[in-house]
């Protein structure tokens, strides 16, 4: 029995778990952080808040979800200037692919012009998400330039 | 448990630990290929078929491995924070079950690497499930009942606001 032919099947295999590990841990990692994104193109649609809009796409069937409204619209209710947007992947399959939409729930911050600065894949960390949005959207008309 | 939990909604905690154990079974499929035992891993993959099989059509909630969930981890943690539509696991289920039987199948009408990549398509999407809760099945359940091809089995949990 050549050692030759059993090193390659294994050293796949051995990839592949070392692959599906990695790529298992880093979107663990990954979800529910807050990203920050170059401002791109503005959405006047989006844009409900003065200061901000915390845009949440959900469908059916996804667990999380109602949670992240729940979060969303406290801490939404925590700012007057930021408001919080529920959009139905299945009834703006639009907005859904405009924005690369590939899981739900996913959570855009949107800054008062429409422009997207911030988002989150999966159930927000609270903590990060509030962070983020006082940093990236300043609330009211004085807006802290040491911040 | 005096309501059905596929009427009431299930732990999603318990299709993931499930899932663990999935993405193992399916290891040691892979690993009798390796070491050139093709016919021990398709006879494990079979296995594994029926076991999918069993879960596809009785309900997720009553899948084979879920004693290791109800009787290791669930009295060891605290109630569920939410709870989860069956629909979406137990058809993820039934894709596996698709995955498994396609290589069995293939396997026994003489396609050399069969088993081996069909329990790597299942081993991947199990290991995905149980490290980052991602469900691929139930993604593809939802593309299929938006597209129209499936019926939405509602449960009392889509009702909730």
């Amino acid at each position: 029995m050549a050692t030759v032919t059993h090193m390659v099947p294994f050293l796949l295999l051995i990839a592949l778990v070392v692959a599906v590990a990695a790529v298992g841990a880093i979107l663990r990692a990954r979800s529910g952080r807050t990203v920050r994104v170059v401002p791109g193109v503005e959405d006047p649609e989006l844009a409900i808040g003065d200061s901000g809009t915390l845009v949440q796409f959900s469908s059916a069937l996804c667990v999380a979800c109602p949670p992240t409204a729940r979060l969303l619209a406290e801490v939404a209710a925590d700012r007057p200037t930021v408001a919080h947007l529920e959009v139905d992947i299945e009834q703006r399959p639009d907005l859904t692919a405009r924005f690369g939409i590939l899981r739900t729930p996913t959570t855009l911050l949107v800054d008062g012009s429409g422009r997207v600065r911030g988002r989150i894949s999966g159930a927000p960390r609270r903590h990060e998400l509030v962070a983020e949005l006082d940093r990236l959207l300043p609330a009211g008309p004085i807006s802290a330039a040491a911040r | 448990m005096s309501v059905n939990p596929g009427e009431a909604g299930i732990d999603p905690r318990g299709p993931r630990v499930t899932a663990a154990v999935t993405a193992v079974v399916l290891l040691a499929s892979l690993s009798l290929a390796v070491a050139g035992a093709p016919n021990a891993a398709a006879g494990v993959l079979a296995a594994q078929a029926i076991v999918f099989g069993i879960a596809a059509t009785a309900g997720i909630h009553r899948h084979p491995y879920g004693v290791v969930f109800r009787r290791l981890v669930r009295p060891r943690v605290s109630a569920p924070a939410r709870v989860e539509d069956p629909a979406g696991p137990t058809f993820a289920q039934l894709v596996g079950l698709m995955l498994a039987a396609t290589g069995v199948l293939l396997h026994l009408v003489g396609v050399p690497l069969a088993v081996p990549v069909a329990a790597a398509l299942a081993f991947t999407a199990a290991a995905l499930n149980a490290i980052a809760d991602l469900c691929l099945g139930c993604h593809l359940h939802v593309l299929l009942v938006r597209s129209g091809l499936l019926r939405r089995r509602t449960s009392a949990v889509d009702a909730a606001p």
